[in-house]
């Protein structure tokens, strides 16, 4: 097993060596957890995207450990780099955000108007500015405003 | 918040680790002691770190709140920032003044700032809010007293202070 990080593709192996262990080089698994929070205080679920085939489960983690998860709210999808794509959007916008504001609308007793618009503050990853989603925001969720954390700014929250 | 999170979601891991490494030390010698740490075993695993850290922010509240308080949109439903929004055409300065925003400005205040009303075009006066609000938001940042950025009552004086801000800004 290599311990030298070497970069790049190589290592101090013997030339031509067909399988070379590399310490904390093999094995990786990359996965995104989408945190969102409500100006309660309150944290909304997260959406963990796996690294995989879109529209496989194969990435995912067991069944098991899944439905602990979801009993809490939580969504998992499966994209091919696991960053987030307009299908893994469209489902946390369905999934997540969409709930949490129908869940404070009713939570309200009729205080508030079914249609009761809200704010909903994102940053500037390229699919979130994509006329693609916000088009599909406009049509289906006319009562979510979108705004934009300022580029590069996203960290300072 | 993402800080937060994530150091959570490492010190979970680590708290899984060496409960792992402690176990297996108990029957086991230290050369024998391996922790598993393949993709599909760490995979799972990563759903009940995510769970257990998502649920120590949603314990407390505080840090979400010190979040958006730092967006300034806390701010944006408080009617006399609403109001100066209006009158101020640089968002990037706005923005600015927003960070040193005070939400415990009381109604008294509010309906001396603005007793004469919003109007679509700002004139002289209209400016006065503005400038005490952003007078007050460099001393915050400056870390003075509160009370001696709102002593000036005069409109030179709130006029010298929003040119102080303006340096600052």
């Amino acid at each position: 097993m290599q311990l030298v990080p070497a970069g790049n593709a190589r290592t101090y192996h013997t030339k031509n060596s067909l399988d070379v262990s590399v310490a904390n080089g093999d094995d990786k698994q990359g996965y995104i957890a989408v945190l969102a929070s409500a100006a309660s205080g309150k944290m909304l679920p997260l959406q963990v995207i796996y690294g995989g085939a879109e529209g496989s489960l194969k990435a995912l983690p067991n069944v098991l450990c899944r439905a602990t998860a979801a009993t809490k709210g939580f969504v998992f999808a499966q994209t091919p780099t696991h960053w987030s794509s307009q299908g893994s959007m469209r489902k946390y916008i369905i999934r997540v955000i969409d709930s949490y504001v129908k869940s404070v609308i009713k939570a309200s007793n009729g205080q508030l108007p079914v249609d009761q618009k809200a704010v909903l503050l994102i940053d500037c990853w390229f699919v979130h500015k994509s006329e693609e989603f916000l088009l599909w925001m406009k049509e289906e969720y006319p009562h979510l405003i979108l705004l934009f954390v300022l580029g590069g700014t996203t960290s300072k929250f | 918040m993402n800080r937060p999170f994530k150091a959570a979601v490492k010190a979970t891991y680590h708290l899984w680790y060496a409960q792992d490494v402690g176990q297996q030390l108990q029957g086991h010698a230290v050369g024998e002691v391996k922790v598993g740490t393949v993709v599909g075993v760490m995979r799972d695993l990563s759903v009940s770190w995510l769970l257990s850290s998502w649920e120590c922010l949603n314990g407390d509240a505080s840090i979400v709140k010190k979040a958006w308080q730092i967006t300034g949109l806390h701010a944006a439903s408080d009617r006399q920032v609403q109001r100066a929004a209006g009158k101020m055409h640089d968002a990037g300065k706005l923005w600015r003044v927003l960070q040193g925003y005070d939400a415990e400005i009381g109604d008294e205040d509010e309906q001396q700032l603005f007793s004469k009303g919003f109007d679509s075009e700002p004139d002289e006066d209209d400016l006065v809010p503005l400038a005490q609000l952003a007078a007050r938001a460099t001393a915050k940042a400056a870390g003075a007293s509160l009370s001696a950025a709102t002593a000036a009552t005069s409109i030179q004086d709130v006029a010298a202070q929003a040119t102080a801000a303006e340096e600052y800004l």
